[in-house]
């Protein structure tokens, strides 16, 4: 059914028989009774461009993504399987051989 | 090639998703989403649940619970200040005035102000570390290959109404709202996400919305990477010389603190070096010009503690000026070793057990440790207000308990178990475990206002005090606690035991290893919730063990 010529349902009732009606395939949550108004809990969103300028949340990323992930490799080996099979691990990443026990590398200076 | 469906509620049989919140009556789903976010990556990156608190994210960015906002006003103030914990500044939807003034008893009750070891206690994150993505394909991409999203939609005003089902409305907004993205899936068509409307939101308060809604596809989502969590967050996961510090190109270094003749050393792990180089840091020793009260005097491994006094290293051992333990730290601020006191029996016997507590802010400082008749003394160092029956850094000895014990580790852990609430201020049971005269593993618990009873005893021939943690096994979100794990020497070998705090049994899980002394330190940490253990072995050097899914594998011998 178009927007157009969909009525804003006023009580949870009114809404569960829109739904039937269109064969949407969501229910309201089952507390909610047919006589309670449409539950508005509250939300708070800026609208993009709302607010101070330097308050703006990011621009949206333009350009490789592989090559934008690839400068942060993850540590959890779980996620590197997955970075295996997508080929975004590169060889000579330090992380390479986790699960190796390490190599000795006496008076290397302090750990920062 | 990215996958068809993607859930971080179960991925690789764990969930990373921390429980769904309510925003109550305030517009800021904003931090809600922001908060939902920082948690899921530190869970990914790092194996740990780091529970963060949105009123911190709100009123640390100078917002009202009346007040509208975005993710990236979040992130501005999460990349200068961090992002702490509920019990440093809770969620409330009442007025706050966030300011660095100290906690006082008569303010206790209004959350007013963040306790004032913040510093030690947030969530750090890199400069620029919020990613913006408008491509449907490259959303997809990110939350399959990184995690999470956030996103700012303008649901119709059905959408509070969601229960089960995929969401498909098409309508007018009823107004901006900030979600999480945790998901999708390609054949049903739709994207999972978290909500702030409370647990009675969808389906324990995550929902799905159809490709059809067109409601997520237009906007741009937000990722993250490269978190830093706080050593409070991580301190259940950890025990005895070895931590897993903020430290290195992923922040998950290894710390280890050895002794070495009367000597203690500073070892690292670098994470972000080819091969996993195992470093010397350092001596231990007092940097401190007008007191240079400590050095060579080591008698024991000493057992450290990360704390939330600025992530400074606190280390507590047996010395042999006073044949007492003691205190020192590292003040990460002027990058100098403090000598903080002695205390204790005379003639400790054995490593203790060393945390930092949840009673106060910062939170107490909790040792116990065997005197020579066999008894364990529980000692308290108070940290903060009210100092009612305490001077302010005062250690002081608070009960005894067991009799017949030969030996004790690192075993000290303060639970999970039993706290109900996501505040802990004063809560969760301490839990220990001694050597006792048979070779049997004695088992204590001092639940909060009672006293240290003996809950169990178990195995047999051990040769030394444990090491024990609270894991991430079973921990199946940010309330639940984990598994008790712990690590003994026995026969020269490593026994592996765990405790689920349900059935509350003790089952040996495996025996491995050689020529081992006692466990000193054990971790489970950002390796895919690998066990790491440090093991001092017979010839008196040290050994690093670990455990992934092949089982149990030797490490590198520290020379001595």
């Amino acid at each position: 059914m178009s927007e157009q010529r969909r009525r804003t349902p006023r009580t949870v009732g009114e809404l569960r028989e829109q739904l039937r009606e269109r064969g949407e395939p969501w229910e309201p949550n089952p507390r909610l009774r047919d006589e309670e108004p449409l539950p508005d809990p509250p939300r708070g969103g800026l609208e993009p461009g709302e607010g101070p300028e330097e308050n703006q949340e990011p621009k949206p990323f333009e350009g490789d993504l592989g090559e934008l992930l690839r400068e942060s490799p993850p540590a959890n080996p779980l996620v590197r399987e997955r970075w295996r099979d997508q080929e975004l691990l590169r060889e000579d990443d330090p992380g390479a051989r986790e699960g190796t026990p390490g190599e000795l590398e006496e008076d290397a200076g302090t750990s920062g | 090639m990215r996958a068809a469906s993607v859930d971080w509620r179960n991925r690789w049989g764990w969930n990373w998703i921390t429980t769904a919140r309510s925003q109550a009556g305030a517009p800021n789903c904003w931090a809600f989403a922001a908060t939902a976010l920082y948690e899921a990556m530190v869970r990914i990156e790092h194996c740990v649940w780091c529970r963060r608190s949105e009123g911190d994210a709100a009123r640390g960015a100078g917002k009202q619970a009346w007040d509208l906002g975005n993710v990236g006003e979040v992130s501005i103030f999460v990349e200068r200040y961090g992002l702490a914990d509920p019990d440093c500044f809770p969620w409330s939807t009442s007025a706050s005035i966030y300011s660095a003034k100290p906690h006082g008893a008569a303010l206790s009750a209004l959350p007013l102000s963040p306790t004032p070891d913040r510093a030690g206690r947030t969530l750090r994150m890199p400069p620029g570390h919020l990613t913006g993505l408008s491509d449907v394909d490259q959303k997809k991409t990110w939350i399959d290959s990184v995690g999470p999203m956030a996103v700012m939609v303008d649901p119709p005003g059905d959408f509070g109404a969601l229960g089960s089902g995929i969401y498909t409305t098409m309508g007018p907004g009823a107004g901006m709202h900030a979600l999480l993205v945790v998901g999708y899936d390609d054949p049903g068509g739709y994207w999972i996400v978290k909500n702030s409307w409370g647990p009675g939101w969808g389906v324990a308060g995550f929902g799905r919305v159809g490709y059809a809604a067109n409601l997520l596809e237009p906007a741009s989502f937000l990722g993250t990477r490269g978190t830093n969590p706080d050593p409070w967050a991580k301190r259940r996961q950890r025990n005895g010389c070895l931590i897993e510090s903020g430290n290195g190109r992923s922040h998950n270094n290894f710390e280890v603190f050895l002794r070495k003749g009367l000597k203690i050393e500073h070892w690292w792990r670098e994470h972000g070096a080819a091969g996993f180089p195992w470093n010397r840091a350092e001596v231990v020793r007092s940097t401190d010009v007008w007191r240079d009260s400590f050095h060579d005097d080591c008698l024991e491994c000493p057992v450290a503690v990360q704390s939330t006094f600025n992530r400074n290293y606190e280390l507590v051992y047996k010395q042999n000026v006073t044949n007492r333990l003691r205190h020192v730290y590292w003040d990460q601020a002027s990058g100098n070793w403090y000598d903080a006191t002695d205390f204790g029996p005379t003639n400790p016997h054995g490593m203790p057990g060393f945390i930092q507590s949840t009673r106060g802010a910062p939170g107490d400082f909790e040792v116990v440790v065997l005197n020579s008749s066999g008894q364990l003394e529980h000692w308290t160092k108070q940290n903060s207000a009210p100092w009612r029956t305490h001077r302010p850094g005062e250690w002081y000895l608070r009960s005894m308990f067991g009799s017949g014990i030969v030996d004790t580790g690192p075993s000290l852990v303060q639970s999970r178990n039993g706290i109900t609430s996501e505040l802990e201020e004063g809560q969760g049971e301490l839990h220990f475990v001694a050597l006792g005269a048979y070779g049997e593993l004695q088992h204590y618990v001092l639940p909060p206002g009672g006293a240290w009873t003996k809950v169990a005893t178990f195995g047999g021939g051990a040769q030394s005090g444990p090491c024990m943690i609270e894991g991430a096994f079973a921990a199946t979100d940010e309330l639940t606690p984990g598994n008790l794990e712990l690590c003994v020497a026995r026969n020269a070998q490593i026994e592996h035991w765990w405790r689920n705090h349900t059935f509350k049994t003790w089952q040996k899980s495996a025996t491995f290893g050689s020529d081992v002394r006692c466990v000193i330190g054990m971790l489970q940490g950002s390796f895919g919730y690998n066990l790491e253990l440090i093991v001092e072995r017979l010839d008196l050097q040290y050994q690093h063990y670990w455990r992934d899914g092949a089982g149990w594998h030797q490490g590198v011998i520290l020379p001595p």
